[in-house]
């Protein structure tokens, strides 16, 4: 970022959102087709029933959850990036925060369509809200299920707050370019925002403060939504290491997609300038922290059901390593505490290829470690004779394949709608523009 | 505007609004004006019947609300069955429902096509054909070929024929103990099929024969032996059973005796020889003189001593029995009736002053001279009453070509069979349930039916009808009887108080003659032939399934979804094979083998097991229907092409694999149980002794029950894995049933199910079963997890599902450890008119919701209100889940746990008792009663190679 003067970075930020090209229509309607035919899919479930999907007895959750979690996952990173790592001034989050973010809040979203579609009755899903009714019935909040709705709307509303406040200043930057109807749109997200020192002294505090309150939050959702599994007495979910080795894992993919999108946005952006290699080091360096941890709590899920003596546990652990899922954990092993240690050489860590393809590997390591849980500590648990395999069916694909419709559209509009790198915070770490023969900085 | 025009106008559009709701749902409805005097909605009627799905006549108490019948139980006061009833009884409410019965009567067109027509006409046209024979002089022509009916409708058939000048009926079953008919006459002078009880029997043998399956009367046998092997009571009876396939009679036994196929003539002479050494007897020792056990037991592959072992065992009981299957043949029967007569068993255990039912039906020879006149073209009209041999009879009968030979082929059945492919006219009748009847299941008692409700599809009876065409024929009515009801009352020869104590119990008593001297006649006995079999070919049994009898119960799904005990497999059946065979000729679990014998061959899929003699095969009979209505055609395979003239004997078979491959489909993955202690078994010495403490340990206070506790027990000695608890689940709680596909890919609904393991610890054959329903935990781990509350803790520790509050998160089943709990996956149909079986008392679930067994909580609810009004505590035993009511074998008690002195709570404090995955702090309600094994029969362990 040498170099770079604050006209510039203005003016290569404020460029992004220039009218784009018929190939990014083609795009954006792609996913959002795709978006819609998953919705169909989705519909003609409700219609026919849930049995047109893979999950039977005795796996009731398959894919659905299994992309729910892992749609939670993703969203962690952005908070991560844009609050915790603010309140550890970490200067390498300012030119990434703000895709981060926008992913945290379009993954929110895409995650919290699985529980509705994994309803039998998505039509009473308004039971599981503490609305008052005239039965005096309440949810339960002992159930995991409801702590997760909980968990999930609290964290989707802040971070999207947070979202929004952090864009204020940019927004107005924009605002003063933009013409028609844009400049209207422009001129209500910005709220008035003028940069006077008073504003900039209160966003400043503000910011601050939505940092430390989502801070927890990045703890605790991934946490709520691994006490679903661990909370109960099933083989293989029961664990105390979940919520830390959950949340472990849902940064490690979070900033794995992070990477996969940063990709090729700096690209075509032509934003190199601003999203650097260093950037990329810098994910790549907590990506390995994570995939290490999470590869220890591989390790100690094995140690626990051999140490604990549950002849349950220790079953369903053997049978996940050699068992007809053996496939998929091995997948995920792989790609999840194996391939990241390649981030210990430079080389790969500051090589775009060797990003992309470790980070989508994580990806896919990622989806399948939720799988693997999920699937087969429900499959075989405590009773033989009710075993059963579990192989998810064209409508989980397919209803899978259009919440990827959903996110990326989203993200997509997000990238030509709104500032996709933070202005105000990339002139932070600018060196103060000094006078220099006629050349002005702004 | 003023005031009052406002009111005016908000008045005018509310009653706009009101008028403009109107949906086009509303429908011309109209009360009952005048009620039916006995139907009160909401309260049920019970009435007394009999149990016609097999010839055993158990009787039965048919549930009826609001005119329809819901639901049947066995009869408490029968003496045969004594209120239970197995699966094939449970389900004849599908006979009655079944959505693929005939309306009216179907003619034959010329171009061979049925027409419907009015069934009136149809009979019109059979009587003016019958005019016609008589005034030809040719009313000796006029046949009746008839199921088993004795009593009423067999009377009046005999009657009717006889009046009109034809011969006797032939009466034909496939399931017949015609050999059992001629060894009685032979040895004893009578001509019957005795009747047999194991009433505290102390020593039983069977020889092939499944009592606890088909044989005979099956539900009284089941009873029976389980009375007599009550632990508690220090009653140790020993059974022992000799046959090829370890069938579910087989399982239970103490030993198994696996001779091959086939080898049940041997095994019954030499031990009759045996037997002899012990207990002399000179006309014994004549007939089976040669067979000693040294020389022939190698030949059916046992040893010796196992001979000598039995011999011993039946000389010294007091009362011992010994039955021989549906595959021995006469003389094999001889033997085995002259065992009985020399260890004592006539008069004890053996009845034949009492003559079954059976004894009617018509021997082989009666059935060919039949067949004979069928092609000599002496029979013009033939009617079949009620029976489809062309299913259960074997190519060497030329059955079907007799019956093309036949100008008049008449079916009285109730829908479209095999049979009925050959018929000219097919005149749909009622089922058991719907017209009067009577039945004599052997001579010491009459079963009487009722109409129980209207005639669903509004047709008659095969009695009316044959009444009706008689009066048409000859213008007189057959002995002065109006209607078949009236010559059922003249019949019952009864007194109008008399007739209605006998409808209102369902049977009456037949005096029977004290048993006589019974002695053995030696002059009818010839030597025995025994034909030099080649034991080390393959031997085929076919055997009646246990779920379709002969076949007849095919049509009813309830069955066909209930996994079959042997190998768990549903919609289909396979032929069993040796593992140890199969592995050396290269055969697995679900090849399609091609089995050839010299009648034929048939392709069919195959399954392994130990539970079968390596020298043999077999194949349970009744699958395979080419023509059966919606749910039986189709499903599995029949063996009938490899058949002899007698389908029950051994037929030597070639087997090759084809190749191909088809998936059987069982709901179960596995039959291991991983030394899990699931289903768990003691030997008697050991009971009591290792036993697993668990502390109870909880962070919550206990939970208080207030009045009562409502658990159960399930004793697994007593358990016999038949499946008459799933069947009335299903009739009680309105379970879906899905359908071979969805059972494939785990969508079942059976709120009970019969989990199958493997005898692992003690044996190399064999499996033990346990039923897994709703545990109702005290500390039931699916509640906390529900986010709504569907599932929560009654105060009479009941684990409630509320249907109408579930969202369908499916979390309660992935937090149960037992996997009790079934999801609708789909809206489920019920076809009419099945709906009409619906049990108004409970809730039909809608898709996506979870649903699970309730302990039949309507019943609990009923039974508690009814105490409550009548100011006392709910008596022990007056409650009783469908699962309970129905148990042959007594396994399952209900009851309050709260009382200390309630039979559940003894059972409770059983030193058997266990709870599987106790461990968990589940606090379940349900205890289960280790199976014993006796010490000295302990069968050998597993070789591990």
């Amino acid at each position: 970022m040498e170099g770079l003067t604050y006209k510039q970075v203005n003016d290569t930020v404020i460029n992004t959102l220039e009218p784009p090209r018929k190939f990014y229509f083609a795009i954006v309607s792609f996913f959002a087709l795709l978006f819609a035919a998953g919705m169909s899919v989705w519909f003609y479930m409700i219609v026919s029933g849930l049995g047109v999907a893979g999950i039977r007895h005795p796996v009731m959750w398959g894919v659905f959850i299994t992309n729910f979690v892992f749609w939670v996952g993703i969203a962690h990173s952005g908070t991560l990036i844009s609050a915790i790592l603010y309140l550890f001034r970490a200067e390498w989050r300012m030119s990434i925060y703000r895709s981060a973010e926008a992913m945290t809040v379009f993954a929110v979203a895409t995650a919290g369509m699985y529980p509705l579609i994994h309803l039998g009755r998505v039509w009473v899903v308004h039971w599981t809200f503490p609305i008052p009714n005239e039965m005096l019935l309440w949810p339960n909040f002992k159930s995991p299920l409801i702590m997760d709705v909980i968990a999930i709307s609290t964290y989707l509303t802040v971070s999207a707050t947070f979202f929004l406040i952090g864009m204020i200043p940019d927004i107005a930057a924009v605002r003063e370019k933009a013409t028609g109807w844009r400049k209207k749109f422009y001129t209500i997200l910005s709220f008035g925002w003028h940069g006077t020192n008073e504003q900039w002294r209160h966003y400043g505090r503000a910011y601050l403060f939505f940092a430390a309150l989502a801070t927890p939050l990045v703890i605790s959702v991934h946490s709520v939504v691994s006490w679903d599994f661990a909370l109960s007495i099933v083989p293989g979910w029961h664990s105390t290491i979940f919520a830390p080795y959950f949340v472990a894992g849902a940064i490690h993919s979070g900033l794995a997609l992070v990477i996969t999108l940063l990709i090729p946005l700096r690209k075509i952006f032509k934003v190199e300038n601003l999203i650097t290699i260093k950037n990329f080091e810098s994910m790549a360096k907590v990506i390995l922290l994570t995939g290490l941890i999470v590869g220890y709590a591989y390790a100690f899920e094995y140690f626990i059901a051999w140490y604990s003596g549950n002849p349950y546990e220790l079953a369903i652990f053997k049978w996940r390593a050699s068992g007809d899922y053996a496939l998929a954990f091995w997948t995920m092993v792989i790609c999840n505490s194996i391939v990241p240690l390649l981030f210990f050489f430079k080389k790969i860590r500051t090589s775009i290829v060797g990003l992309l393809v470790i980070s989508i590997l994580i990806n896919v390591g990622m989806w399948f470690e939720r799988y693997v849980i999920i699937v087969t500590s429900l499959a075989h648990d405590f009773l033989p004779a009710a075993w059963g395999n579990y192989a998810p069916t064209w409508v989980e694909i397919g209803i899978s394949l259009g919440s990827w419709g959903f996110f990326l559209m989203l993200f997509f509009l997000f990238v030509k709608f709104l500032p996709s790198i933070s202005i105000a915070e990339v002139k932070e770490i600018l060196p103060t523009p000094k006078r220099e023969g006629g050349n002005n900085a702004h | 505007m003023d005031r009052k025009t406002f009111l005016q106008i908000l008045g005018l559009t509310g009653a706009g609004i009101v008028s403009g709701c109107k949906t086009d749902t509303q429908r011309l409805i109209i009360p009952y004006v005048i009620p039916p005097q006995e139907i009160v909605p909401g309260i049920a009627n019970w009435y007394a019947s009999s149990c016609r799905e097999c010839p055993a006549g158990c009787g039965l108490l048919v549930r009826c609300r609001e005119g329809r019948a819901v639901k049947v139980e066995g009869n408490p006061d029968h003496p045969i069955n004594q209120g239970k009833l197995c699966a094939r009884g449970q389900a004849t409410l599908q006979e009655l429902y079944n959505p693929d019965r005939l309306i009216t009567a179907q003619m034959r067109n010329v171009n061979g096509s049925f027409v419907s027509v009015e069934t009136e006409i149809a009979i019109k046209q059979i009587a003016n054909h019958i005019k016609n024979l008589i005034d030809q002089k040719a009313a000796n022509k006029i046949a009746v070929l008839s199921s088993l009916n004795s009593g009423a409708l067999a009377n009046c058939a005999d009657e009717f024929i006889s009046s009109l000048g034809g011969e006797k009926p032939v009466i034909y079953e496939a399931v017949n103990y015609s050999a059992i008919k001629g060894a009685c006459n032979k040895v004893f002078g009578k001509n019957i099929v005795p009747k047999m009880s194991l009433q505290d029997a102390d020593a039983i043998l069977s020889i092939g024969a499944d009592f606890l399956e088909t044989y005979i009367s099956p539900v009284e046998f089941a009873r029976q032996f389980a009375e007599n092997s009550d632990i508690k009571l220090g009653r140790k009876s020993i059974f022992f059973y000799a046959g090829s396939q370890l069938s579910i009679t087989g399982n239970v036994a103490d030993k198994w005796i696996q001779i091959p196929a086939g080898g049940e003539k041997l095994f019954a002479l030499t031990l009759l020889n045996e037997i002899c050494k012990l207990s002399p007897n000179s006309i014994a020792q004549n007939f089976s003189e040669g067979f000693s056990a040294e020389s022939v037991a190698d030949k059916i592959f046992i040893s010796p001593n196992e001979i000598k072992q039995t011999a011993e065992l039946l000389v010294k009981a007091k009362r011992p029995i010994v039955m021989g299957g549906l595959m021995c043949d006469e003389e094999t029967q001889i033997a085995i009736m002259l065992i009985n007569s020399i260890i004592g068993a006539i008069g004890k255990t053996v009845f034949l002053n009492i003559p079954l039912s059976y004894s009617n039906i018509s021997t082989d020879e009666e059935l060919d001279a039949f067949i004979n006149k069928c092609f000599e073209g002496k029979i013009d009209t033939l009617f079949i009453l009620g029976t489809n041999p062309i299913f259960t009879m074997p190519k060497s009968y030329r059955f079907a070509e007799a019956l093309e030979k036949i100008r008049m082929v008449v079916a009285f059945t109730p829908m479209l069979n095999e049979t009925t492919e050959y018929a000219n006219y097919v005149i749909p009748i009622n089922t058991p349930l719907e017209d009067w009847d009577e039945y004599q299941p052997d001579a010491s008692i009459r079963n009487y039916q009722q109409p129980v409700m209207e005639s669903v599809f509004g047709v008659s009876s095969t009695g009316d009808y044959l009444l009706e065409i008689f009066k048409s024929v000859t213008g007189k009515s057959l002995k002065n009887s109006a209607t078949y009801y009236d010559y059922i009352r003249t019949n019952s020869k009864s007194s109008e108080s008399e007739w209605k104590q006998i409808l209102g119990k369902g049977f009456a008593a037949n005096n029977v003659s004290d048993s006589e001297t019974i002695k053995i006649i030696s002059s009818n006995l010839s030597k025995p032939k025994v034909q030099a079999m080649n034991f080390d070919a393959i031997h085929l049994i076919s055997n009646p399934s246990y779920k379709y009898y002969d076949g007849r119960g095919a049509n009813k799904p309830w069955l066909s979804e209930i996994p079959d005990a042997s190998a768990s497999i549903v919609w289909e059946n396979y032929v069993a094979l040796n593992s140890k065979f199969a592995e050396l000729n290269g055969i697995k679990n679900h090849d399609i083998v091609e089995l050839t014998t010299d009648a034929g061959s048939i392709e069919i899929p195959a399954k392994v097991s130990t539970d079968i003699e390596y020298h043999s095969a077999a194949i349970a009979f009744g699958f395979g229907h080419t023509k059966y209505g919606r749910y039986g055609t189709g499903v599995g395979y029949t063996p009938l092409p490899l058949l002899n003239k007698n389908i029950w004997s051994a037929v030597t078979i070639q087997i090759k694999n084809t190749g191909r491959w088809t998936k059987l489909i069982s709901p179960s993955d596995t039959d291991l149980q991983y030394q899990r202690g699931i289903s768990q078994a003691v030997l008697l010495s050991e009971i009591g002794k290792h036993k697993k403490h668990y502390e109870d340990l909880n962070m919550y206070p206990k939970v208080q029950h207030e009045t009562y506790r409502w658990g159960m027990t399930v004793d697994l000695d007593k358990c016999i894995g038949c499946g008459a608890c799933i069947a009335a689940c299903y009739a009680e709680n309105n379970i879906p049933i899905v359908g071979k596909e969805l059972v494939s890919k785990g969508r079942e609904m059976q709120w009970l199910r019969i989990e199958r393991y493997r005898e692992d610890e003690f044996a190399e054959y064999g499996n033990r079963y346990i039923p897994m329903m709703c545990q109702h935990c005290e500390n039931a781990p699916c509640e906390p997890v529900c986010p709504v509350y569907a599932a929560y803790h009654s105060k009479d520790g009941l684990n409630v599902q509320v249907y109408n509050r579930c969202i369908g998160t499916r979390y309660c089943s992935n937090n149960c450890p037992y996997k009790v709990r079934r999801f609708n996956w789909f809206g489920y149909e019920h076809p009419h008119p099945t709906h009409l079986q619906l049990n108004p008392d409970v809730t039909v679930r809608d898709k996506g919701v979870m649903e699970k067994c309730t302990f039949c909580v309507q019943r609990i609810v009923k039974a508690r209100d009814q105490a409550k009004d009548e100011g006392r505590l709910v008596r022990d035993g007056e409650i009783k889940p469908a699962c309970v009511q129905t148990c042959p074998t007594n396994a399952l008690v209900f009851g309050n746990l709260l009382d200390e002195e309630s039979s559940v709570s003894k059972l409770r404090n059983n030193p058997r008792a266990y709870r599987p995955i106790e461990e968990y702090n589940t606090r379940s309600a349900i205890t289960y009663l280790q199976k014993v094994i006796k010490d000295d029969y302990v069968p050998k362990k597993k070789n591990k190679v």
